[in-house]
């Protein structure tokens, strides 16, 4: 089939999206398959056609989300009701728009923080924790285990003073 | 711009710190957060405001904790109830915020107590929680309550707050995000904005002229 000409292509907008926490690493299918369901469950069906989402690029911290020009707030919207994936907490914060993938990756440069860095040990009282440190003095602590896991969410002069 | 989250929840209430909230809510655009159980304090420009949060579905325990909370010491919110609890408390002085009319009766609120709730100076809190969290019928059923609130907001004027109600990182919101959800329920972005920042005109709120010497 030939490509339709651009001047009768649809207009499409590109969204940018950051993922927190970062140690979660939700694949693409995942997240396409939570922000659907937000985009369904909060818009209808028929607004969700409309919108044509697609997860075109995505990675630990960042995903880049396409959709129909002028569909940007209800996709944004629809982001904001995103809470956890695969079972696991998680915030989709938009954070740019742009016509093109090439300058989002642009500003994806710009604005990535250092990459997730390796778990450290950490001692609680009697239970051990997997410590993740951010910069800004942000620490993720993760209690090891299978079942009913507790998550804390501290910063450094948090952990000294404990 | 001043912005205000009207509820968090900080450890031991929620797995997150104190100090890590306010690293958070700064990046998100808050200058201001109004953390439930914790003391209010100021460091850098970013107000940390102390919150008490009432559950109590008796008038009584509200009079001693608005009579315990001094003025300035922080933000009384309390939970809705009846109609007939919601009429009390409007007028007991002290109270700042009422929060989760949503989860009572469609009568708790009803054009007379919106009326006081103008006179009297409080604040009607909108949850944004709900909309993220619920699905399907508890979600439309929260955005038809919120619906009938804004349009008695519109006719009598009463302050309004909007909070995420966050008990973690994950679940707080950017002003943005605060602004698109309240479109859902039709507050427009000036009203969103001017919602966001209600908190501390009630902490704060202009006096009568004076003439002075």
């Amino acid at each position: 089939m030939r490509p339709r000409p651009p001047s009768m292509r649809d207009k499409r907008r590109y969204v940018l999206a950051r993922i927190t926490p970062l140690w979660v690493c939700p694949d693409t299918k995942s997240l396409y398959l939570v922000v659907q369901e937000a985009i369904t469950s909060l818009w209808g069906d028929v607004i969700a056609a409309g919108i044509q989402m697609a997860v075109v690029y995505g990675d630990n911290e960042f995903c880049i989300i396409r959709c129909r020009r002028g569909c940007e707030s209800q996709l944004e919207t629809a982001l904001s009701t995103v809470s956890s994936v695969n079972e696991q907490g998680i915030s989709v914060r938009s954070y740019a728009v742009s016509g093109t993938i090439h300058s989002l990756k642009q500003r994806i440069e710009k604005c990535r923080k250092e990459p997730v860095p390796d778990a450290r040990e950490l001692i609680i009282g009697e239970r051990t924790f997997e410590a993740y440190y951010f910069p800004g003095q942000k620490v993720d602590v993760l209690e090891k285990g299978f079942k009913s896991r507790e998550l804390l969410f501290l910063t450094e002069t948090d952990i000294e003073e404990m | 711009m001043i912005a205000t989250d009207a509820t968090v929840f900080p450890s031991p209430l929620g797995n997150t710190s104190i100090r890590r909230m306010i690293l958070e809510t700064r990046e998100l655009g808050f200058d201001s957060i109004v953390a439930i159980g914790q003391p209010g304090w100021e460091k850098d420009g970013f107000s940390v405001i102390g919150g008490m949060l009432i559950r109590e579905t008796k008038v009584k325990a509200v009079i001693n904790a608005a009579r315990e909370n001094s003025p300035g010491k922080g933000v009384l919110v309390v939970n809705a109830g009846n109609n007939a609890f919601n009429r009390a408390i409007i007028q007991i002085k002290g109270v700042h915020v009422i929060r989760h009319l949503h989860k009572t009766e469609k009568n708790s609120f009803d054009h007379i107590i919106a009326r006081m709730t103008a006179e009297n100076h409080v604040a009607i809190d909108i949850d944004l929680r709900p909309l993220v969290m619920l699905r399907g019928f508890w979600r439309q059923k929260t955005i038809q309550r919120y619906k009938d609130i804004i349009g008695l907001c519109d006719r009598f004027e009463f302050p309004l707050t909007l909070s995420s109600n966050a008990r973690s990182v994950v679940e707080l919101k950017s002003v943005k995000e605060m602004v698109n959800l309240a479109a859902l329920v039709g507050i427009a972005e000036p009203d969103a904005r001017e919602a966001l920042a209600t908190i501390k005109h009630l902490l704060s709120p202009g006096g009568p002229v004076q003439v002075v010497g």
